[in-house]
């Protein structure tokens, strides 16, 4: 099955290199475009199929224990030396990036349905940049050897800063350099920090010269029950690697005060751009701090992690709802509600236990699901209207029903509505925090109340009040089969996941528990997701 | 002095190639008194002649050498002037490779009053360059070195006969004999310490303290020789000359000067410095010295680095971006020789070789793609010419996006692997010194981010500029296909860098 993976994340590959030789014909083009990425979603629902909730050879204790592997040798070093340094091509999938790759496969089939009509110049290059990224996103979450994590993960800029650059607002080469170099700043960090963990694992087990994440995570773990002088040794180096892979990560995520780049980079993207950069791009962040952090560093991340990253997720919950609520342009407003929804992400990843990772891990799915949707509807709606302004808008209602069904229903399900995905993400994360810190918890639950508040105000503005006489609104037209393919399975999958969780959590339930388990004398299986009241109460209506 | 002639005597056979080479060379400068003349199409045809003659030089020893290895004797002699040991089983080929690249480059921009002197300098210069990596013994290795300098001065000087190159050349030759006095007034010090020219004896000599020689004179020594090559690598505060030479002269020499005495400088250094100097088998009374020369070399990488990067921020020529850029490579690379010790996986040798040839490639990549474009009357200078040239000119807009961002590291590029080995080395000598200055590299990196994007930038998200126009494939097959091959290279080393660290394996562990 591994080669399943490796089709589906070279599968893009191909379909950019076959963009470019037909650039001289935009509609082979764009069919080449959904053709791939419609593969690509085919593929990775067949990895879904396939996918084996309780793998029957997991051993007890493991941390890690990926499916449908596939190990390759990339960069071997061996002369002198009796253990090589040992850089292998190694993909797998488990339980916590399976609905990421799903996400991605989902999201890029809806951002080459808006780009449809929306990108006439150099059509070509844009889709062969936008499958170019797809193959990186993929790269990122089946990588299960380090540097080809942060491989996949830096390079995901490159095609990322020229989907800005060319194709962007007024001021795109401006956000198109800056989030190149800030990310870059810190992702080179988060290295020298890879590089050092495993250089120390090295240090103290000369037999392990390896860059495989689960290898590390077991190794470490044993090595952290061994003597006191060996757990001084860790307290020390986790201490700096964590701050080394937080350099990388928070500005990913973006907590808050790294956050600078993100309205930017999201209002001045293509639709598509935005789409991807909101719906996947900020999970390599979150999705790094839960692939790498919480397994390889787990005494800083509970002594050190817990207090910033829980602390700046507060601020950001309520810093990022606070702005969106004065914003006046709609795409500044999703992008804003973007830091305040990573926020729940992240109490919930640094809950520690196994309700908060349950929490965050959906909370990225649903932020992924929500969120992106938002950004095609701002950018159907930008089509039509030339404008992003509130001013400009107003009673739409009446003259885009089908439009303004999906913003609310969206929107609702954005704000945590109970019966809709977010809901369940949310809550669960706060529970989780709530068990850890009740503090932050109760504050950061405050941002919900926000979130309602701002989104709400902003179906106010566009949609409803009387009907507006203004010349742009009068030969509106509403959405095309085209632009509800783009939106319904997303619409459907928000549905899906707010009444019937169970498969979700299920699936990521053994992954969650043995990171959660790290963290917890008692055995993993006393702590049962599905035991949460909540979530029984919900399925059982 | 007979002893001494006599260890060149017994490598005749190892530098046999070199040797052949200078022959060639000198034929050329003869023969380029009769072909000054005549008219433009016998100047044409002579152009040529002499391009074909250099082609021979350059590509004939680079077949024997790949196929065959080198003629020397299978066991060298210890005290051999020149040896053909693993160091210089890689860089043999890697210069004459890097001398055809040259070779193409200048062949665009080729000078049409003394082509065969202008390639015959090359020669020379690749002949030089080879004997530095094989160069066994002070003399031979400082001989090796001038051999590589004075034929850079005279191609200086053929390249432009403007007031600007004249400038160039002059601050050229100046600071390079100065350095080199440095170099020799090093490697005397370095004689009496160790009692012979011959590294291996004095190598031989610093394990085995003999009590007569204060590690003083080492660190003096030491010193002295960092300085001297310091020139030829770029390093800050010998880097004053690198932009306004860049600028003053032609493209190809530019090319030249940002690749060949940076492979010759630190080709030198790991043979002095590192492999002598900061051995883990020092005699107890020296041992102070491998800390001290860690040291001075650490200094110097965060100095070189740090300041290369930052005034390439600042820099409107690309020429002056290139040599200020090249300057913080010099760093990077600084960084790798910093950190004795043979036994770590990769070494400091290692990780420095993987990165010089790299940077090599990308280097010359970089310059080669701006020959690929010219504005009206004028060659390349400005950033701001590369407007546009992902519309205009798509091939040499792909080539120059490759050659930046592998300068700058980012996969999928070799220049990913080559900063990552550097990061490697730094760690795990275990000094908090040496990691700090692995924090510094990826900071430096990243600033070094924003001047190589900027050129990306100009060239794809800019409108295009009019008066920019590419010299057409078919005008300059040779050209397109160096560059090609330099970009696949880069590429491919990504995707298979074991290619190149199956090489470099044997490296320093002898």
């Amino acid at each position: 099955m591994g080669s399943v993976l490796l089709a589906m994340i070279l599968l893009p590959l191909v379909g950019a290199v076959f963009v470019l030789v037909m650039a001289k014909r935009p509609d082979v083009v764009r069919w080449t475009a959904i053709v791939t990425s419609l593969a690509a979603l085919a593929l990775s629902l067949v990895v879904l199929a396939n996918f084996q909730t309780t793998s029957p050879d997991r051993l007890a204790d493991e941390v890690m224990s990926p499916q449908m592997t596939l190990q390759a040798n990339w960069l071997e070093f061996n002369v002198g030396a009796e253990h090589p340094i040992k850089i292998e091509a190694y993909l797998g999938i488990d339980g916590l990036s399976l609905w990421l790759v799903v996400l991605t496969t989902l999201l890029v089939v809806s951002s080459v349905l808006v780009s449809w009509t929306a990108v006439t110049d150099r059509v070509a290059q844009f889709y062969a940049w936008l499958l170019v990224l797809e193959t990186g996103l993929l790269g990122v979450f089946c990588a299960f050897d380090l540097i080809l994590f942060y491989v996949f993960f830096e390079f995901t800029l490159i095609p990322l800063f020229f989907l800005i650059g060319i194709w962007g607002g007024s001021r795109r080469e401006y956000a198109a350099g800056k989030f190149f170099i800030y990310t870059l700043t810190g992702s080179l960090l988060s290295l020298v920090g890879l590089i050092a963990l495993v250089l120390a694992v090295n240090h103290n087990n000369p037999d392990v010269f390896t860059f495989s994440i689960p290898q590390l995570a077991q190794e470490i773990r044993t090595q952290m029950a061994g003597p006191e002088e060996m757990r001084a040794f860790w307290r020390i180096t986790q201490f700096w690697v964590f701050i080394a892979l937080f350099a990388g990560f928070a500005i990913k995520v973006p907590l808050f005060p790294f956050h600078t780049w993100l309205p930017l980079a999201h209002v001045e993207a293509p639709t598509a751009g935005s789409v991807l950069l909101a719906g996947v791009l900020l999970k390599l962040g979150s999705y790094g701090f839960l692939r790498l952090a919480l397994p390889l560093v787990p005494h800083a991340v509970a002594t050190v992690g817990v207090p910033l990253v829980a602390i700046l997720s507060v601020i950001g919950i309520l810093y990022g709802a606070f702005c969106a609520l004065t914003q006046t342009d709609m795409k500044k407003l999703v992008a804003y509600s973007s830091v305040s929804h990573l926020g729940f992400c992240m109490l919930g990843l640094f809950a520690l236990n196994a309700e908060g990772i349950a929490g965050g891990t959906l909370q990225m799915i649903n932020h992924g699901l929500s969120t992106g949707a938002l950004f095609l509807l701002v950018g159907m709606l930008y089509e039509r209207l030339h404008s992003r302004q509130f001013d400009d808008m107003g009673g739409l209602a009446g003259r885009l029903p089908i439009f303004a069904f999906f913003l609310v229903f969206i929107s609702l399900s954005s704000m945590g509505l109970p019966g809709l995905n977010g809901f369940i993400g949310e809550v669960l994360s706060l529970i989780g925090m709530f068990k850890l810190h009740p503090v932050y918890a109760v504050i950061g639950a405050g941002g919900i109340v926000l979130g309602a508040w701002y989104l709400l105000s902003m179906l106010q503005s566009t949609l409803f009040g009387p009907k507006r006489d203004i010349p742009a609104h009068h030969h509106l037209t509403d959405l095309n089969g085209r632009e509800v393919a783009a939106l319904a399975p997303i619409a459907i999958l928000c549905l899906v996941i707010g009444v019937f969780p169970r498969p979700f959590l299920n699936t990521m339930k053994p992954e969650v528990d043995a990171i959660a388990a790290i963290y917890q004398q008692q055995p993993a299986t006393a702590r049962n997701v599905m035991a949460i009241p909540a979530i029984a109460k919900l399925e059982s209506r | 002095v007979e002893a001494a002639l006599q260890s060149v005597f017994d490598s005749a056979w190892t530098i046999a190639p070199e040797l052949v080479m200078v022959g060639i060379a000198t034929l050329l400068v003869l023969m380029g008194s009769y072909l000054a003349m005549g008219t433009a199409s016998e100047r044409h045809a002579a152009g040529r002649l002499c391009t074909f003659i250099s082609l021979i030089a350059l590509g004939v020893p680079l077949v024997w050498l790949v196929a065959w290895g080198s003629p020397g004797p299978a066991e060298p002699l210890a005290n051999a002037a020149f040896i053909d040991d693993p160091l210089a089983r890689i860089i043999q080929p890697a210069s004459l490779v890097v001398g055809l690249i040259i070779l193409v480059l200048m062949r665009q921009r080729l000078n049409e009053k003394y082509p065969a002197e202008h390639l015959a300098c090359l020669v020379f210069i690749i002949a030089g360059l080879n004997l530095v990596a094989s160069a066994n013994d002070l003399i031979a290795l400082f001989v090796s070195l001038e051999l590589v300098s004075i034929p850079t001065y005279i191609l200086l000087y053929l390249a432009r006969p403007d007031a600007r190159a004249m400038e160039a050349t002059v601050k050229y030759f100046l600071l390079s004999v100065f350095s080199s006095a440095f170099l020799l007034y090093g490697m005397s010090f370095l004689m009496g310490s160790g009692g012979s020219t011959n590294l291996a004896v004095v190598s031989e000599s610093l394990r085995q303290a003999t009590g007569m020689v204060s590690v003083g004179m080492l660190q003096v020594a030491l010193v002295l020789v960092v300085a001297g090559l310091g020139f030829r690598i770029a390093s800050v505060p010998f880097h004053f000359y690198a932009p306004d030479v860049f600028q003053g002269t032609t493209m190809p020499a530019a090319a030249l000067l940002a690749v060949v005495p940076k492979i010759a400088g630190f080709v030198a250094l790991l043979r002095l410095v590192w492999s002598v100097m900061l051995e883990s088998q020092l005699a107890p009374d020296f041992a102070s010295l491998g800390t001290y020369g860690a040291a001075v070399l650490a200094g110097l990488a965060l100095l070189t680095m740090t300041v290369g990067n930052v005034l390439a921020l600042l820099q409107t020529s690309i020429r002056r971006l290139l040599a200020y850029s090249s300057v913080a490579h010099a760093g990077y690379m600084l960084v790798g020789l910093a950190v004795p010790g043979a036994n770590l996986v990769p070494n400091g040798a290692q990780a420095v070789l993987f990165y010089l040839l790299v940077y090599s490639i990308m280097t010359l990549g970089a310059f080669g793609v701006l020959l690929m474009i010219k504005k009206q009357n004028r060659s390349i200078d400005l950033v701001s010419d590369v407007d546009g040239l992902g519309s205009t000119h798509p091939f040499a807009a792909v080539l120059l996006a490759v050659f930046m961002f592998g300068l700058t590291g980012l996969p999928p590029t070799a220049g990913f692997w080559g900063k990552f080995n550097l990061f490697v080395v730094a760690w795990s000598s275990g000094s908090l010194t040496m990691r700090l200055l692995a924090v510094c590299l990826a900071v430096n990196a990243a600033i070094a981010a924003w001047y190589y994007l900027r050129l990306v930038k100009y060239a794809y998200l800019n409108a295009p500029a009019n008066d920019v126009s590419a010299v057409p494939g078919r005008q300059a097959p040779a050209l397109y296909g160096a560059m090609g091959l330099c970009a696949v290279a880069a590429l491919g080393i990504f995707f298979f860098p074991n290619v190149l660290m199956s090489l470099l394996g044997g490296l320093g562990l002898g």
